[in-house]
């Protein structure tokens, strides 16, 4: 009998705590990426082709973006494990403008949806490499203003032009909201995660995966913060 | 004893000798001789019976356990339930049938019944009256017509006169108006309508009789289904049971086939056989008899040989020699194979069979067989080791020195000599012919076992007798060795060349353009799936890549497309036969310079057929510049070894006159070209009837430890062919280095060398789509195509030498790709002979081939009819393309639409951008593309090719063009592309 009320009393703290949770007792978790080594020189692109759009401003490679005091820019950080969240937008934007991916690192919902625009008004390709999704090639020729894609299974997916060699972009598909991409200072925020001990996934295109853990305390940021090398 | 009788004789008379010790004596014998008899008959000399009962037991195990398993699944408490449920349902309905509703039912239809019969006799009743009405009005009318003929008759005037048919007329007017008429018409009508009344009466009743009937059969018919539902559950018990009846009824019986029209005898006439191979081997075409020991094992693959080769046809012995009419284990099989399988007494019983022409094949031996029949496949997907037999001995040239059977009309398999000068270094020679496996281990060139002094005569007289080049326009001049090697390593020369210092560029490109990035996982796992059965190099090529899998794949998962469901490609069977010869397939060039001078190499690279007619090296259309660069670059491979004062002696004239007496000894003609032996016979025995060679007629010599069978002599001889050699009968046979599964194999293909006779209706001959399949893959063989292509699914390992599927040589046949769908066969032909670069910013050229008319002719068939497309008829554009649908094309191909020459080429048109990216030049396709293939590769072109550069536009086409009818732009861009080029 004794042990029938213990449980009854644990679920009861259980469900209040959730409840709770979902209210306003939320952490968040903040930091900031850097680079451990000299920060590589920038290096132009070699706009070949349509020169008239993809030319007007000068492009540079984006594999790997060191900004001041070595952050580094399209880090990927996922909260691996937690619970429930919400997505702030079930929609995500990719643009194809100026011959570059904007952002060149889309988070996706595996849920909802990607629009893929193309603001450059000219033919532009879709093609991306994944395994857990079906791979797409698609051409987006200038009457298609908006290419619409669905990620259903979460991977983290490369993105080409064929048509413009340089080209490349990263499609995070995700089935939980707790994902951030650093800026060009190398922060990221990933905001109302529930407390707890959690792995924490950094993954960058060419400085590659690290995990570090992370506890997280309801109404307060935790601080995360990891150096990446080539 | 006799004594006995000798001394009683003495005594008695011969009358009254009493004999009643030699009578019973003489009885007992007599009575054991019966019973000796009668054994010997049932047991001895049937042995069968044994086995048959063995079998019966057997069976009636495996038929009791299933019994059992049946039973137990029939008492498992589900079925169980389920039995309970219908037998009361059952019950209940038949309850149904006795209980009062069905009586109710039953007495109602009863009634009803009653009423309807009455009803109807009332209505029959009414008719009747209502025929006698009638027959009054008609008799009412004609009895004018009687009435005024007779007047007219007894007047003695014509009664068909006017006269007589006025009078008619006017009589029967009368009668009409008479009362007395109408009152008959009146109850006639009155009848009729009492009939009308009566029916719907009828009908109604006829309906409720109806209706209680079929009321009545639903209670029958509710049971009678409850009745089949639980025989249902029962069937499988009751049948098992049958079969155990069945079994235990068996008596033991002779079991044969008759096979007519198999065999033929001395005359050539079909004869009729008998095996009786199943009296025993009772197991033998029956599933569940896999695993079960012999003889009752069933055969493997059962319903691929049976099913092919009904028992009844072909019966056991046709396939598995043997003698087909024997019932005991000793004279059926008379098998040295078996010998050691048997106990020690019945191995002394088959010991006896020693000599006989046709001793059961065991194992693989069997295959020989196969080649009766198939002898006009060169690949029997059912008989894997004499395939590989036959394409050893096409290979290693077997028919140089000996006479075989299918290769009559063979050509020699060696390098023509006849230029040999000018293009061997005599040093390297004298080391060649000496050992050539010491040069290139993987060469065909057998070992002939020669000393130094041997080898020198024969390149003294090779070189003697070497016809000079032709004199050739251009000279070799030193090149750059560095130009050289980057022109090698991607030309495509390591299609079919291997070079050791250049395996460190292979960049580990899958051979197949795949979905997924080209390093992917998804890459790795397409692989495997399109080179199924593919040669084991592969597999670590497809670790690496599994290893490089990009960060963000979260788990190995084969690629999948678009959420559709895959429809399977199209497999044209047996890509088995597909030879993949690799970058084996020509020497390896890692120490060319020992061999060759740089001025031979030029002049070979510039034009090989000039220096050897015959020769399958393509033309790579090098320029000089080119070809200098290249054979400078080979020159680096290797170092020339100078023998001392070799020159002197390979002019002297005893050695050329040794030279010429070993190569006839030798029989060095047999594979290759030889000035002076034109017309030399071969100088090996006639094998075409080598199969069945008995052993008494083999030479062992002196060999200790071969035992004495047919396939020992053969595989030994092969394994070393000095090991019968005595002092007196010299063995000159070559050493060809063959593996102990290589030999296996040639032995099989010899064991079919035997002259059997076929009738016409056994032969498996070759349908012609069969033929150019086979036809086509034997080109692919000569040219090793496979060596830079995909086709078929196998082969193209050349392209690892490159960064990407897209700049290495294309696949033709792998999955939905279809050469021979895409391309229309004349363009194929003529291309063929004389190619051209339709990717020119490719660094990979396909080379020119020395294609006969026949050959180019065979492979565009063969493409066609892998892809299921007629030949060589086919779909030609008859009708001008409608102008507003062209117009339409060139509209969705421009810049403000698909901007298709963004990356296609256009004739001199060339797209922005590197060579890397563009596509191949359109105004091509009207002559090389099939129309009907465009269609399909603009649908959806990653399902032809997966992982092609070519994205797809549909789904998706604009809404302003045609209406927006997608299937219509498609139609207007392929008659676009099509109409390109024509002006």
């Amino acid at each position: 009998m004794k042990v029938v009320w213990t449980v009854v009393a644990i679920m009861g703290l259980v469900v209040g705590g959730v409840v709770a949770a979902s209210a306003q007792d939320v952490g968040s978790l903040g930091g900031r990426i850097s680079f451990a080594g000299d920060p590589p020189a920038k290096k132009k692109l070699d706009v070949t082709k349509d020169k008239e759009v993809c030319g007007k401003t000068e492009l540079y490679d984006e594999s790997l973006v060191v900004g001041p005091d070595k952050g580094v820019k399209n880090v990927v950080v996922t909260v691996v494990g937690a619970k429930g969240g919400k997505f702030a937008s079930q929609k995500a934007t990719l643009d194809q403008r100026g011959c570059t991916y904007t952002p060149r690192v889309v988070v996706v919902p595996t849920t909802g949806e990607l629009d893929i625009l193309n603001s450059d008004g000219i033919l532009h390709n879709i093609h991306t490499y994944s395994t857990a999704n079906p791979a797409i090639n698609k051409a987006q020729p200038k009457f298609k203003k908006v290419l619409t894609e669905k990620f259903g299974k979460p991977e983290i997916i490369k993105a080409s032009c064929d048509a413009h060699a340089w080209m490349t972009g990263w499609i995070v598909a995700t089935d939980h909201p707790f994902v951030g991409v650093t800026d060009e200072k190398g922060n990221f925020a990933i905001k109302n995660v529930p407390p707890g001990n959690y792995k924490v996934e950094i993954w960058h295109e060419t400085l590659g995966k690290q995990v570090k853990e992370v506890s997280i305390k309801a109404k307060e940021e935790a601080k995360l913060t990891a150096e990446l090398k080539k | 004893m006799g004594l006995m009788f000798r001394l009683r004789r003495t005594r008695l008379p011969d009358e009254r000798r009493p004999l009643r010790m030699a009578f019973f004596a003489s009885s007992m014998a007599l009575v054991l001789a019966t019973g000796w008899a009668l054994w010997d008959e049932g047991k001895t000399r049937r042995p069968w019976i044994e086995y048959q009962r063995q079998f019966n037991r057997l069976e009636q195990q495996m038929v009791e356990q299933a019994l059992t398993a049946a039973e137990a699944k029939f008492r498992s408490p589900e079925v169980q339930a389920k039995v309970r449920e219908l037998e009361a349902a059952l019950a209940k309905a038949e309850e149904a049938i006795q209980g009062p509703d069905y009586a109710r039912l039953k007495a109602e239809l009863d009634t009803l019944e009653g009423q309807r019969v009455d009803k109807a006799q009332q209505i029959q009743f009414i008719k009747s009256e209502l025929d006698e009405q009638r027959y009054r009005v008609e008799h009412a009318q004609f009895r004018c017509q009687e009435q005024e003929e007779r007047k007219a008759r007894e007047a003695r005037q014509d009664p068909g006169s006017p006269d007589v048919r006025k009078a008619v007329e006017a009589c029967r007017d009368t009668t009409v108006k008479s009362a007395e008429y109408k009152a008959l018409v009146a109850n006639e009508k009155a009848l009729e309508q009492r009939i009308q009344a009566h029916e719907p009466g009828l009908a109604k009743l006829e309906k409720a009789v109806e209706d209680k009937q079929a009321a009545l059969k639903r209670f029958s018919e509710a049971a009678g289904k409850l009745r089949d539902q639980l025989a249902e559950l029962k069937a499988p018990i009751s049948a098992l049971q049958r079969r155990l009846e069945g079994i235990r009824a068996r008596a033991p019986e002779v079991q044969q086939v008759v096979i007519a029209g198999l065999a033929v005898n001395e005359f050539k006439q079909p004869i009729l056989t008998v095996d009786r191979c199943m009296t025993c081997h009772l197991g033998i075409d029956r599933a569940g008899f896999e695993n079960a020991p012999q003889p009752f094992r069933a055969h493997p693959r059962l319903e691929v040989f049976f099913g092919k080769h009904p028992v009844t046809r072909f019966g056991c012995t046709a396939c598995h020699q043997g003698q087909g009419s024997a019932l005991t284990v000793f004279d059926a099989h008379s098998s040295h194979e078996l010998e050691e399988k048997l106990q020690a007494d019945v191995r002394e019983g088959l010991r006896r069979h020693i000599y006989w022409e046709r001793p059961m094949f065991h194992g693989e031996m069997v295959q020989a067989s196969c080649q009766v029949c198939h002898s006009a496949q060169t690949f029997v997907p059912l008989a894997p080791v004499l395939s590989e037999g036959k394409q050893l001995v096409a290979q290693l040239g077997c028919f140089g020195c000996h006479n075989l059977r299918g290769f009559e009309k063979a050509e020699k398999v060696g390098p023509s000599l006849l230029r040999v000068k000018s293009k061997a270094d005599p040093s390297w020679m004298v080391h060649w012919i000496q050992n050539p496996k010491g040069y290139l281990p993987l060469t065909k060139m057998p070992n002939f076992n020669l000393s130094e002094d041997e080898a020198i005569s024969v390149s003294a007289y090779l070189l003697k007798h070497s016809e000079p080049e032709a004199p050739y326009p251009t000279a070799y001049q030193p090149g750059s060795a560095e130009r050289g090697r980057e022109l090698v390593s991607r030309l495509g020369c390591l299609g079919c060349h291997q070079i050791k210092e250049m395996e460190s560029l292979k960049k580990g490109t899958s051979v197949l353009p795949v979905v997924g990035a080209p390093d992917s996982v998804g890459a790795a796992t397409a692989v495997e799936a399109a080179k199924e059965g593919g040669n084991g190099k592969d597999t670590e090529k497809r670790e690496g890549q599994a290893g490089a899998a990009p960060a963000g794949s979260p788990e190995a998962k084969p690629p999948k497309r678009g959420g559709v469901k895959e429809e399977a490609p199209p497999v044209y069977p047996g890509a088995g036969e597909v030879y993949v010869g690799g970058p084996t397939f020509g020497p390896e060039l890692g120490q060319l310079a020992s061999k060759a001078n740089p001025q031979w190499i030029y002049r070979w690279l510039k034009d090989p057929k000039r220096f050897r007619p015959k020769t399958n090296m393509p033309n790579l259309r090098l320029s000089d510049q080119e070809a200098r660069d290249v054979a400078t670059y080979l020159m680096t491979l290797g170092r020339r070894q100078e023998r001392p004062a070799l020159s002197a002696e390979l002019q002297s004239e005893a050695r050329i006159k040794a030279g010429e007496a070993l190569i006839r000894k030798r029989g060095c003609f047999g594979c290759h070209e030889i000035k002076g032996f034109e017309t030399a016979e071969k100088i090996a025995p006639d094998l075409t009837d080598f199969g069945v060679k008995r052993v008494d007629r083999l030479f062992f010599g002196e060999a200790v430890g071969v035992r004495q069978t047919w396939e020992d002599f053969v595989f030994w001889k092969l394994k070393n062919p000095q090991i019968y050699q005595t002092a007196l009968a010299p063995q000159i046979m070559p050493n060809f280095g063959l593996t102990d599964e290589q030999i296996k194999a040639i032995r099989v293909f010899l064991k079919s060398q035997v002259d059997v006779p076929v009738p016409r209706a056994f032969e498996r001959r070759l349908i012609d789509l069969e033929a150019a399949v086979q036809d086509g893959r034997r080109i692919l063989q000569k040219y090793n195509c496979t060596g830079c292509h995909v086709i078929e699914g196998k082969g193209g390992d050349v392209a690892t030498f490159y960064e990407t599927p897209q700049v290495a040589p294309p696949p033709l046949v792998a999955g939905h790709l279809q050469e021979g769908e895409k391309v229309q066969a004349t363009w194929l032909y003529e291309w063929l002979a004389r190619p051209t670069s339709l990717r020119p910013w490719l660094k990979v050229r396909m080379p020119t081939f020395p294609v006969t008319i026949d050959e180019a002719t065979t492979l565009s068939k063969y493409f066609a009819a892998l892809a299921g497309k007629g030949f060589p008829y086919e779909f030609v554009r008859v009708e001008e393309y409608s102008p507003e649908l062209v117009e339409a094309g060139r509209k969705l191909a421009s810049k403000d639409y698909f901007d298709c020459f963004s990356c296609h080429v256009q004739g001199s048109k060339l797209p922005e951008g590197p060579p890397e990216g563009w596509a191949p030049d359109l105004s091509l396709a009207r002559r090389r593309l099939r129309p009907e293939w465009i269609v399909k590769w603009l649908k959806d072109p990653q399902k032809i090719q997966p992982g092609a550069k070519m994205p797809s536009f549909y789904p998706g086409g604009p809404d302003d063009i045609l209406g927006g009818n997608e299937e219509q732009q498609i139609i207007a861009l392929r008659d676009y592309i099509m109409s390109l080029g024509e002006r």
